[in-house]
Formats: C-alpha cells, sequence, structure tokens
C-alpha cells in the first residue's frame, strides 16, 4: 500500500432525523483509504452502515441524512466542499455504483442496451454513434452477447441484469466503483461468475473498488483490504490477510467464528449473542459493548479511538491500548 | 427393532404443466412440461439430517413442498414412517392433517412468513388450534412457553403479546421454528432457513436446530443452496441438478472428496474466509438450463467442463461408490 490514495475518507460522520424528530447516528467518524487498482471491503451486519458509507460518498443520501463532520478527498478534492452542480461531474464519470438488489434496479420498460446509452449521453461524453459502439463494446466486456442489446431487462436472468448493471456503471469510465452487494441476491455459481468479472475488470481497466457485503467469504475472495463496520464505526481496518488471520478486535474474531468454512467442516459455530445497537440509542462507550465477550468496566465508558495496532492495521477497542494490564 | 426410516422417496417426479396457448391446443401441439423434480429417491433414517443442495431451479424447494404435501406428486411414492403420504395411494396411507402433526416446515422468509396482525402467542398455538390438540387453556400456555423457550426467546412471556413487526430476523425466525416444534414433529422440512438473515444471527439459527435435533431426535431436511452451513450440520448430503440427484453421501465424503463434476464446482466456488487459501475455482459457465426442454444425455454435460462424446447420449444413473455414496457420472464407470 504505497503511494497516495485515489479515495481518502477522514472522520466522516453522517445523521440521519427519524420521522419521529430522533437523531440517528448512522456513521460516526468513518475513515478509510482507497488506492488506485485495489479492492476495499467494507463489511458488516444490516444496519452497521456500510450502505449509508457508500452514499455519503456518492452525497446520494436520501432526505432526512446530512454529513455532518468529515472530509472526503477524492485526487485532492474534498467531494464534501463541492457544489451539487460540480458533484454531478464526479458522479459517474470518477465514480460509479452498483446498487443492491441490481435485480430489480434496471428499468423494466426500458431496453438494457438504451439504458447504458442514456448513461452515456447524459454526460456529453460522446455523440450517439460512438456512445451506440460503446454500449455493445460494454455489453462484451461484461459477458453479455452484442445481439441482447435490445432486449428488456425481464428477458435477462439475474446474474445478467447483474452483469448489465455493471456495464452502466463503466459506461464513463470511472476511476473507482462502488459496489453495494452485487452478489448478494445470486446463486453461488453466478455469484463466483460476477466476481470473476469483477477482477477482470479492474485488471483490465484498473479500477478502485468499494465493495459492500455482509459475506465475509466473498470479501476473503476479492479484497485487498477490508474494513469491518460496527454500529456505524469502523471496528477493523487492515489488509485482507490482518483481518482474516491476525484479527484483533472481539467483533471481527466473532464473525469469523460465525461464518461456517467448506473446507473445515464439522467443528461449532460460535455465534454473537444479542443485536446490533439501534442507532437512535447508541450505547454510550464502545458500540459493541453490550455483546462482547472480553468487555470490561472501562468499555461501556469510553468510546475507543482507532488505533494502529501494526503498521496499516487499526482496531478500535481499548483493550488493545495497554489498559489491559491496568484493569487485571 | 428395526424401524421403518423416518422417510423414503421413491422414484419422485413433479411436473408443472406449461401453459398452452389457444393456438397450440388447436394445432395438437404436444404439452410441455417444467420437469422440476425428476426421479429422485432418498431415504432419511430416524434422527438424521440430510441436506439438499442445488442452484436455483433445480427443484430443491418443490421436492420440501411435495414432502409436506403442499404440491401433489405426478408419479412416485413417498413414504412417511412406513406409511405413504398419497393418499390414493393402494398401500397404507397416512391422511394430509396427520403427516403435518407430525411433519413441519420452517419457510424461508421470516419477513413474509408470519401473519404481522397475530401476536407471537396466537402465531405459536395456532397448530395446537388447528389440531385440536391440548385444549386446557393453562396448558396450552405452558406448551407455548416450551416452545418459545426452546427456541430461545426467553423469557417466553415477554414475547406472548408482541407482534411481529417488533421483532428481529433472528428473532422471528424463531418464532417460525417455535411454531413448528410446539406441535412436537418427528420430521422438520427447512427450506433455506438462515439464508436471509445476518452471519451472527445465522450462526444461531444453526446451532438452535442442531440442539434440538439432538434433545428432541428429529429428522431434518435442511434445503440450501450454500454448501458452507451444510458442513456444519448435515449427517448427508445429496446434490441436485436440475430435478435429479446427481451425488449423495455422507457429508464429509462428499465435501471432501466430491465425485461428480457438478458437486466439485459446487465446492470449489463456495467462498472460504481466508484469504490465504484463495484456491483455483472451477466457475461453470453459463446458467441451469430451462427444465422444459432438458438437454439430451446427462443434463449436466452442456456445462460439464469433462464433458465428452457418450455425455450427450447417455444418461447416467446413480452409481453406487461406496455404500452410502452414489454419484450420476458416466465417467465414473470408467
Amino acid at each position: 500500500m504505497n503511494g497516495k490514495p485515489l479515495l481518502s475518507v477522514r472522520g466522516l460522520t453522517t445523521e440521519f432525523t427519524t420521522p419521529e424528530g430522533k437523531i440517528a447516528r448512522a456513521l460516526d467518524d468513518v475513515s478509510f483509504d482507497v488506492m488506485p487498482g485495489q479492492t476495499i471491503g467494507l463489511v458488516g451486519e444490516s444496519g452497521s452502515g456500510k450502505t449509508t458509507t457508500l452514499m455519503s460518498l456518492m452525497r446520494l443520501l436520501p432526505a432526512g441524512g446530512r454529513i455532518t463532520a468529515g472530509r472526503v478527498m477524492f485526487n485532492d478534492i474534498n467531494l464534501l466542499s463541492l457544489s451539487e452542480r460540480e458533484m454531478r461531474d464526479y458522479r459517474w464519470k470518477s465514480m460509479a455504483i452498483v446498487f443492491q438488489g441490481a435485480m430489480n434496479a434496471l428499468n423494466p420498460v426500458m431496453k438494457v442496451g438504451d439504458q447504458i446509452h442514456e448513461a452515456i449521453m447524459l454526460h456529453n461524453l460522446m455523440d450517439e454513434d460512438a456512445a451506440e459502439k460503446r454500449v455493445k463494446d460494454l455489453l462484451e466486456m461484461v459477458g453479455i452477447a452484442r445481439t441482447r442489446r435490445d432486449q428488456y431487462p425481464h428477458q435477462y436472468s439475474g446474474g445478467m441484469r447483474q452483469r448489465a448493471m455493471i456495464a452502466m456503471a463503466l459506461a464513463c469510465a470511472p476511476d473507482l466503483l462502488f459496489a453495494d452487494e452485487p452478489t448478494t441476491a445470486l446463486d453461488v455459481m453466478i455469484q463466483a461468475q460476477v466476481l470473476e468479472l469483477l477482477k477482470e475488470i479492474q485488471k483490465a481497466l484498473g479500477l478502485a473498488i468499494v465493495l459492500v457485503t455482509h459475506d465475509l467469504g466473498v470479501v476473503a475472495e476479492v479484497c485487498d483490504s477490508v474494513v469491518v463496520m460496527y454500529g456505524g464505526k469502523v471496528a477493523e481496518y487492515g489488509t485482507a490477510d490482518h483481518i482474516y488471520n491476525e484479527a484483533q478486535h472481539p467483533y471481527t474474531q466473532k464473525l469469523l467464528a460465525a461464518f461456517p468454512d467448506v473446507s473445515q467442516p464439522g467443528d461449532t459455530l460460535a455465534s454473537i449473542p444479542g443485536t446490533p445497537p439501534r442507532l437512535t440509542n447508541l450505547p454510550p462507550g464502545c458500540r459493541f459493548e453490550p455483546r462482547c465477550h472480553l468487555k470490561i468496566a472501562k468499555c461501556s465508558q469510553v468510546v475507543p479511538p482507532l488505533l494502529e495496532v501494526s503498521p496499516k492495521h487499526y482496531v478500535s477497542c481499548i483493550l488493545r491500548e495497554g489498559v489491559e494490564a491496568d484493569f487485571r | 427393532m428395526t424401524q421403518a426410516p423416518m422417510l423414503e422417496v421413491r422414484g419422485l417426479y413433479k411436473y408443472f404443466p406449461v401453459h398452452q396457448a389457444f393456438l397450440d391446443s388447436l394445432m395438437r401441439r404436444p404439452h410441455s412440461n417444467v420437469k422440476a423434480v425428476d426421479d429422485v429417491s432418498f431415504t432419511l433414517a430416524r434422527g438424521e439430517v440430510l441436506a439438499v443442495v442445488g442452484e436455483s431451479g433445480c427443484g430443491k424447494t418443490t421436492i420440501a413442498r411435495t414432502l409436506i404435501g403442499l404440491e401433489t406428486l405426478t408419479k412416485g411414492e413417498i413414504v412417511f414412517d412406513g406409511k405413504s403420504v398419497n393418499e390414493r395411494s393402494q398401500q397404507p396411507h397416512i391422511g394430509l392433517k396427520q403427516l403435518r402433526k407430525r411433519a413441519q416446515m420452517i419457510f424461508q422468509d421470516p419477513y413474509e412468513s408470519l401473519n404481522p396482525r397475530s401476536t407471537i402467542f396466537e402465531i405459536v398455538a395456532e397448530p395446537l388450534v388447528v389440531h385440536g390438540l391440548i385444549k386446557d387453556r393453562q396448558e396450552r400456555i405452558t406448551a407455548v412457553r416450551t416452545a418459545l423457550e426452546d427456541a430461545g426467546l426467553r423469557p417466553a412471556d415477554d414475547y406472548f403479546t408482541r407482534y411481529p413487526h417488533e421483532l428481529s430476523g433472528g428473532q422471528r425466525q424463531r418464532v417460525v421454528i417455535a411454531s413448528a416444534m410446539v406441535l412436537q414433529p418427528e420430521l422438520l422440512i427447512a427450506d433455506e432457513p438462515v439464508s436471509m438473515l445476518d452471519v451472527s444471527i445465522r450462526a444461531e439459527i444453526l446451532n438452535l436446530l442442531r440442539d434440538l435435533r439432538e434433545k428432541r431426535g428429529i429428522s431434518i431436511v435442511f434445503i440450501t443452496h450454500d454448501l458452507s452451513t451444510v458442513a456444519y450440520f448435515a449427517d448427508r448430503i445429496a446434490v441436485m441438478y436440475l430435478g435429479r440427484i446427481v451425488e449423495i453421501g455422507p457429508a464429509r465424503e462428499v465435501l471432501q472428496s466430491p465425485q461428480h463434476p457438478y458437486t466439485k464446482a459446487l465446492i470449489s466456488v463456495a467462498p472460504v474466509p481466508n484469504p490465504r487459501l484463495r484456491r483455483e475455482r472451477v466457475i461453470l459457465q453459463g446458467e441451469t438450463p430451462n427444465p422444459i426442454n432438458l438437454p439430451s444425455g446427462c443434463r449436466f454435460h452442456p456445462r460439464c467442463p469433462v464433458a465428452i462424446d457418450i455425455c450427450k447420449e447417455n444418461d447416467p444413473q446413480l452409481k453406487e461408490l461406496t455404500q452410502s455414496h452414489q454419484a450420476a457420472c458416466l465417467l465414473l464407470s470408467k
């Protein structure tokens, strides 16, 4: 991980106002870097803030949501300081997103090719003919026959729709691709095909990819580095090897133990008792404290900072601070 | 004493007729069928967990629905505890209501399988009402309480008056399990019970099912597309492709030395949560063909990485590799 990051997120904090008027802090002080040509995985359970992170980075938060603090540097420009007009120049051209549930994200009454065509034309990149050629090239790149350009989404299978969504995201040749649960609704074999496709595209185009998923197996297969999120905060952040083989945060350790491994069957599965915290009613200290098996008294009082425990490996747990000795 | 197996399925077929256009019937074109289940046989011993694994459209859910009588079978025989499930059968048969008292199903989506307007108590007590069991109010409350507690919802009384929308996904799936277990069934059919849940919750539900099985000795048919959850849980695995079992055997044996090329491919793409173990993966191209017009010969040959010429012509039968392990591939007979 040398060189300058393509995207650098620092202290990103996002809040939502609920219909009852309560404030829900969906993201709290989230920081990570995306290097050019690298794949980074955002993992966590439902409600941990993975999708909110993507939406905040794209500045596509739904009504009621706002970014209250932080910096998002994309090639030395703070995206959060841009006007809405300027931000539009970045979306799709510099950073594109493959939305969650891509199966249903296509317009059902519009030909697939036309939808990709529209994405290109909206950004005034080229003339009609060049755009048409690009549509077919894109379809081919994701493994869809050019002849299926004029078909409607219902004529595509789930895996093909997901491929079409990827083609559309690539329409304006972005440097950065966000993929929100791109394989979740797909069968294992189709899932493997889509992951393989993402890897190929990344190699061919030198894309950086931010992959959001709850599936630790998917992350292990494709990611270079991993951000483990819990309750809107970064619990642990490091290279894939750090996370899978030297996990330091109790949550990461538990999450890994709860994940069934087909290569080592038969052991018991560890579960994590309890449920993730409600964002409107967060615990005062560490977010994971109520469910943690290693907690000490201080955990419920102090919010642990994100500490670098070894080069490029960050953990948010006060047990790693050296306080451990003081309490024993 | 040798007991009859819990469940015996012999030559099961389930075809769904495809709606025919008026013109086609005028032209006397033959009816076509979706061959959802096409000659499937297996047995399930008492207290055994059989996992049925395969991609969408391979017929695994249809088998589950047929077992519990939600679909009528086209051909074949399902024998539950020595009695046929088919009410038209010549053999001694078991009534549908009797069957459903002793065999229960858990559906995939806990967000849709609970009545949003019923309280948890009503939901869990409903099977008792339907079957006219435990009429006494106090005893019924006790039975519901035990079922909820066994399903890990403690203290059970706190849940009685709550509604499904107040519960998390994992809790809802526990309610589904409680209402299946309140009848004390001997057979549980679980159709993708954890695929909608988060990883940390998933483990809890799998462990719960495992405990119930150990405590009550119930048999489970566990339907899933996810081989990695199977490894923890099943005694035997049946791998299905396009309506047929292509490999069946003891879980460990199938996972560690798969014989059918489809099983090998499925296992190779199951994600392993360790980047140091990234392996060579066999990624099958294309998707499962449509089950109306099945490929000739071996139905897997168009996607098979090792197919040879005879695979296009000969339809392989399940072949015994060891006493308990069978696979249907022509290459194995060589």
